[in-house]
């Protein structure tokens, strides 16, 4: 059931399959799900476009949409492919996050180093991941705009060091010069387990359980 | 005198037409009775004698139907409780609609008790009730486009893995089956499906026997299973009496009605309905949200919301804000779901939340757009003065009716589709405007360009005329020639110049 979302289970896949340089020696596919967090017009989508598609909004852009994308990074000889769902960002739509997240193994938390606002939600949902969401799950926390660096309010030593304290991992991106995009998804890729061992077996049970307190939140939310 | 003639004129007709229709309908030459169906009092006595041999023939046939469609899962003791209350039913469908709805809810409710009681009454028979059941059920056409297409693709697999598929999934089918027709509590048929989804494909991933198939094949192995196992009992796990689903629907269908002023800019997105391809997709994404309740497998259902929700991020990006990101797409699905207001919605969430395969709904693109489905109505469930950003008494107003937005007209009026034709002529006669008004600034140049040129040349030609001007000269006078002896001298000289002169040499 778990095989190819749960803990990551690994397909023999050959490398040309994904995007990241094919290494010509059969790797591992790995596929994790990754949750996009962050206040409205900080750039998600943007980041996303740009990660998967490489490059940034052109307004030919002929895409289905950058809600739900998915793209493969390669590392450490492992393919990992990654399912990425975008969240609606406006505070309004705040309490439906948890349908989201649940079961996500990855997040990148995204701020706008221009907004010292969209900072202090960024950190409102790293407390609330660390709180609610699974217990492996890795973060990342993204400020985005670094391009705009004559308009910052957020220094990078702020960011660096709430990052520090609380485990995440930290990157100032640009969508727009494509500055750190890649490498943002690569340590989060870095960081996930890819291994199943019994550790795997594990993280599957959890992911079970998950699924099941899920559905009970699901019925008391939804239905 | 005139006008009394013209007026018997009319009813002497009709008497006439009636007395035509005096006769005996069966043409035997004598008068008919209207109280005797127009047949004449022999005709008529021939007639009841028949029509009682056949009554007294019906209604056994009927009641054989009848019960045919209701023993599903009945004991024969209670057979006669059922066509009974069946006649009932038929009765009240006279009345209205509703009053069908309810006895057959009622009819529904009773049947699962009489089959309580009889379980309760003797352990034997429980046993062999499903049996006896089975093969009586009326068997529709989804049910066997599923079982058919699924056969299809087992014959395509090695026997034995097949014979093991078909085995657990039949096991696992009947006992759903069974335990939903006896009111076993929602939970506790989630679990027994959700146990046989685990457990399942753990059995395809580790077992040596199903070692040769390939991740696309266990896929499509699960899918199919799932498809199987709940189509068999659709009935009685899709929006069971034993829940509160459907007071859920009809409050949902309550507060979405009472919510027909919120427009997608209230929400957040920015639709741009004028435009007559964002519509279309709309209408389509409305479409795709309806048909949810007329599939009967999970499969089917997310297929419709997939369909639903690519139209509408076609919708937005159509709608000029580049690739829709979930900042504007959530509140599209909710705005949608607002127009749709789709039937039986709840149900069919919780049909899907409770049955389908776990791992579905968690990943994929159907696992993200249902997410935002169960999203959208969970956030239309709680909307409040908040939600929208506005203060509470205004949103009062709006609730009650007091206030209607104005633009809540205009999305109205481009509901309706001679209004939005109108608009889209509208728009081509606004095009065509365009296009002869750029014609008409053509024409407009070309012709000062013509003027221009014949300017220029009428201009050049004039310098060329001043330049060289045309100058009539006087006629030079020419030579006059005279014949006479002037005239010899010059012949003798010419003839003198060609003469070799002797005298020289």
């Amino acid at each position: 059931m778990e095989r190819n979302t749960g803990g990551g289970g690994a397909r023999p896949q050959s490398a040309g399959q994904g995007v990241g340089p094919s290494s010509g020696a059969p790797s591992q596919m790995f596929q994790f799900k990754l949750v996009l967090l962050g206040e409205a017009a900080v750039g998600k989508s943007s980041l996303v476009l740009r990660f998967v598609k490489g490059h940034y909004y052109e307004h030919q852009e002929s895409t289905i949409g950058a809600a739900f994308l998915t793209q493969s990074v390669t590392v450490d000889n492992a393919i990992v492919k990654f399912e990425i769902w975008d969240t609606a960002g406006q505070e309004r739509y705040h309490s439906l996050a948890p349908m989201y997240y649940r079961g996500a193994q990855a997040s990148i938390i995204v701020y706008d180093i221009t907004n010292p606002e969209s900072f202090e939600r960024a950190k409102t949902w790293v407390r609330e991941l660390q709180r609610q969401a699974s217990p492996n799950i890795v973060i990342a926390l993204a400020g985005n705009k670094a391009d705009l660096e004559n308009q910052r309010k957020v220094e990078y030593e702020e960011g660096a060091k709430y990052a520090d304290e609380n485990g995440l991992i930290f990157l100032e991106t640009s969508a727009k010069s494509s500055q750190n995009v890649t490498d943002v998804f690569s340590e989060v890729a870095r960081k996930l387990p890819k291994s199943h061992s019994p550790a795997d077996t594990r993280r599957n049970a959890d992911a079970i359980q998950m699924n099941a307190a899920g559905q009970e939140e699901n019925k008391k939310k939804c239905c | 005198m005139i006008m009394a003639f013209l007026s018997s004129q009319p009813k002497r007709s009709m008497f006439q037409l009636n007395e035509s229709d005096l006769m005996c309908k069966n043409a035997c030459g004598f008068y008919g009775n209207p109280e005797w169906r127009g047949l004449c009092s022999q005709c008529f006595r021939e007639y009841q004698k028949k029509a009682e041999a056949s009554r007294s023939r019906h209604p056994l046939r009927g009641k054989e139907t009848l019960t045919e469609q209701t023993t599903k899962h009945q004991t024969p003791p209670s057979v006669g409780s059922s066509t009974l209350s069946q006649t009932v039913s038929t009765v009240k469908t006279a009345l209205s609609p509703f009053d069908k709805f309810v006895s057959k809810k009622k009819q529904q409710s009773e049947r699962k008790t009489h089959t309580v009681k009889s379980i309760f009454a003797g352990a034997a028979p429980k046993d062999a009730e499903p049996e006896h059941a089975r093969p009586t059920r009326q068997v529709s056409a989804d049910v066997q486009h599923v079982v058919r297409e699924f056969n299809e693709y087992l014959q395509t697999l090695p026997k034995p893995i097949a014979s093991d598929i078909a085995k657990r999934i039949q096991t696992v089918a009947n006992k759903l089956l069974d335990y939903s027709a006896v009111d076993y509590s929602i939970d506790e048929l989630t679990k027994i499906a959700g146990n046989f989804y685990e457990e399942f494909s753990d059995r395809l991933t580790r077992n040596e026997l199903f070692a040769g198939l390939d991740e696309a094949s266990t896929t499509k192995i699960m899918d199919y299973a799932e498809s199987y196992i709940l189509i068999r009992s659709y009935k009685n796990l899709f929006c069971p009496p034993t829940t509160d689903d459907e007071d859920k629907d009809l409050q949902t269908q309550k507060q979405i009605r009472k919510l027909n002023w919120v427009t997608a800019q209230r929400l957040g997105a920015t639709v741009d309905e004028m435009n007559p391809d964002v519509r279309e997709h709309i209408d389509l994404a409305i479409t795709d949200i309806i048909e949810i309740d007329t599939k009967k497998t999970v499969d089917a259902k997310l297929k419709c919301v997939v369909s639903c929700c690519r139209n509408i991020a076609q919708m937005l990006q159509l709608s000029g804000n580049g690739p829709p990101s979930a900042d504007q797409f959530l509140p599209a699905v909710i705005y949608v779901v607002l127009k749709a207001n789709p039937p039986r919605m709840q149900s069919n969430i919780k049909f899907i939340t409770r049955f389908a395969n776990p791992n579905r709904l968690r990943t994929g693109e159907a696992g993200y757009f249902f997410t935002n489905l169960c999203c959208a109505l969970s956030f239309i469930e709680s909307m409040d003065a908040k939600s929208l950003e506005m203060t509470e008494d205004e949103f009062q107003l709006y609730m009650s009716g007091e206030i209607s937005s104005s633009s809540l007209h205009e999305q109205q009026a481009f509901m309706c589709d001679g209004l939005r034709q109108m608009n889209k002529n509208l728009q081509i006669l606004n095009e065509l405007k365009q296009r002869q008004a750029r014609l008409d600034e053509k024409i407009k140049a070309e012709q000062e360009l013509m003027e221009d040129f014949f300017a220029s040349c009428m201009r050049k030609i004039q310098e060329g005329r001043e330049k060289y001007p045309l100058i009539v000269k006087p006629r030079r006078q020419l030579p006059v020639f005279t014949f006479g002896p002037a005239n010899n001298a010059s012949k003798e000289n010419i003839q003198d110049s060609l003469n070799p002169s002797w005298a020289d040499s």
